[in-house]
């Protein structure tokens, strides 16, 4: 299941500039990482990506280094992935919020992915990097705003493709439910995985934070529920 | 007829019962003759007033000082008078607080209703005058209680301010309909922009008030509920300081007394002052701020509204600097761990 666009319509702005930014921001960040850090990866995310140990050990960059994270990536389809959805999710929730809101929850949501990567992982010395935290954020928000929002959607029915319009509660109730077994599997076992569940969780319960956000218009249409 | 002939002839009237007939008499001698200390005591029992027989008690004790009689009777009428006096006053109290009563309940119609009957009993009653000035959907009338009531206290400013931001918006009507949005109420509204767009003569306004008319009636048809400016600067205020709160706890480890560093959790008013203004020039609303600081009467112009925002993004901006300038500091004294692997 691949989400590929939302069709509706924007309402209040024109192009989401922040979206795109923030999407030309990670490309460029991930072509610095291949081609321009190379080798010295280690201590180049050392500096730049969250790690547990060193946040609550006020260690390295702290809120720098959890910003940063938020824009590295480790492989060109953990970009595309994300960089996918963020424009599938992140367009209409930025017009629902204006462009700099839009960024200051983008990062909040983000920030609040890696606090609960962190209480969770505490003892993990391995650093966290990614924009699905922020962007789980976007899902959760979307969520909120437009419940009953469709997605263009490519879905594999053996090998056929098909790209249905879909409901984006089941999209997103698809992505954060893949998250739970393998959350309660490193909560309990402290499993090693190479994807950072928690801090998906943790962004997309970061989204109840959106209400603070979004312009009064929307808000005034999201307590008529009416379409946001 | 001369002067004395009249009188007598106003007296034995006023003994026939014929009162008016008689004052009218006794007031053309003593227009003729002020001095007249007969004509002026007939007079104080034959006029219809209190102040009136008061008037003429004092005008005859003017004319002869020693007069007991009338002046013992002026004293009697004085005392009645503050007596009515005090009556009306408490009765206009009584009527003003139920008129204040039902504004607070937002029953206008009867607040006016009420405020103008206290008004009647007393017309020196201020608080009523004011309760008017602010409640009443018409402009005029408005102005007109502020005008009485800045009559009663000349020296206090907020009538003056609000005088002269009545009469501001008297000459502006689109901005009255603005107003009357921001209060939520629509229809009230669109009857300005409707009668704006039948008087206007020039297209581009009136495609502005058709612009805004259309707006008003889509959202009456989604029945878009009202959510009042002040509400929506208070939960956008809101929206900086989450992210910097956040921010900061991250900073010093999510455990501020382990890792104290007072100085970032001073950023965090700076940053609610910050989001307070930038969500203040953002939300249209007549606010105190754009009266105290910039003295305009309405939701702030383009230039005030500048300012504001820049220097809320000023305070925001700055204690996320001192967070960042804070992170390399200690990137640069940071030995770097070797790999768990």
């Amino acid at each position: 299941m691949l989400p590929l666009n939302d069709t509706e319509p924007n309402r209040y702005s024109f192009f989401p500039i922040m979206t795109v930014t923030i999407i030309i921001v990670n490309c460029i960040a991930f072509y610095v990482e291949m081609f321009v850090i190379g080798e010295n990866y280690w201590s180049f995310f050392m500096k730049y990506a969250t790690t547990p140990r060193l946040i609550l050990n006020a260690q390295g960059g702290g809120a720098l280094s959890n910003v940063t994270a938020m824009f590295l990536h480790g492989g060109l389809f953990h970009l595309l992935g994300n960089m996918l959805a963020l424009w599938v999710f992140g367009r209409r929730v930025e017009d629902a919020c204006g462009s700099w809101r839009f960024l200051a929850f983008y990062l909040l949501a983000g920030t609040w992915a890696h606090i609960l990567f962190v209480v969770v992982q505490y003892d993990s010395r391995i650093p966290g990097i990614g924009a699905s935290g922020a962007v789980f954020g976007l899902m959760g928000a979307y969520l909120l705003l437009y419940p009953s929002g469709r997605i263009r959607t490519l879905v594999f029915v053996s090998i056929v493709p098909i790209w249905p319009r879909i409901r984006a509660i089941w999209i997103v109730l698809y992505f954060v439910g893949v998250q739970i077994i393998p959350a309660i599997d490193i909560l309990l076992r402290k499993a090693d995985y190479s994807i950072n569940h928690w801090a998906h969780l943790g962004g997309f319960f970061s989204a109840v934070f959106i209400l603070l956000f979004v312009r009064p218009e929307a808000f005034a249409r999201y307590l008529s529920d009416t379409l946001v | 007829m001369s002067p004395a002939e009249v009188l007598q002839r106003a007296i034995q009237t006023a003994r026939a019962g014929r009162r008016v007939e008689a004052r009218n008499l006794l007031l053309k001698i003593v227009e003729v003759d002020p001095r007249n200390e007969i004509a002026w005591m007939w007079l104080s029992g034959l006029v219809d007033t209190l102040e009136d027989r008061i008037i003429a008690c004092e005008n005859v004790l003017t004319i002869n000082p020693d007069n007991h009689n009338v002046r013992t009777y002026l004293a009697k009428l004085q005392q009645q008078l503050r007596y009515s006096v005090k009556i009306n006053i408490d009765e206009a109290v009584g009527l003003y607080n139920q008129a204040k009563a039902h504004a607070d309940q937002n029953e206008i119609n009867d607040a006016i209703r009420l405020a103008n009957q206290a008004l009647e009993k007393n017309e020196n009653l201020k608080e009523a005058w004011l309760l008017i000035g602010r409640i009443s959907p018409d402009i005029d009338q408005q102005i007109t209680a502020l005008q009485k009531a800045l009559k009663l206290d000349p020296s206090n400013p907020e009538i003056t301010a609000n005088l002269k931001e009545l009469r501001y918006l008297k000459a502006n009507p689109m901005k009255v309909a603005t107003r009357l949005e921001q209060l939520g109420k629509f229809d009230e509204a669109l009857t300005i922009y409707h009668g704006l767009a039948v008087k206007t003569k020039d297209s581009r306004e009136f495609d502005n008030i058709y612009r805004q008319i259309v707006r008003i009636e889509e959202l009456q048809k989604e029945k878009i509920r009202f959510v009042a400016p002040t509400s929506s600067i208070t939960r956008l205020t809101f929206a900086w300081p989450s992210l910097y709160f956040s921010l900061a706890l991250i900073q010093v480890g999510l455990n501020p007394f382990k890792h104290s560093s007072y100085y970032l959790w001073l950023g965090l008013p700076l940053v609610f002052v910050g989001g307070y203004l930038l969500s203040m020039a953002e939300v249209r609303s007549s606010h105190i701020v754009w009266q105290k600081l910039f003295n305009e009467h309405e939701d702030g112009s383009p230039f005030a509204r500048l300012i504001t925002a820049a220097t809320g993004w000023f305070l925001i901006i700055v204690p996320h600097l001192l967070l960042v300038i804070d992170s390399l500091n200690r990137l640069q004294n940071f030995d770097i761990p070797l790999p768990p692997f």
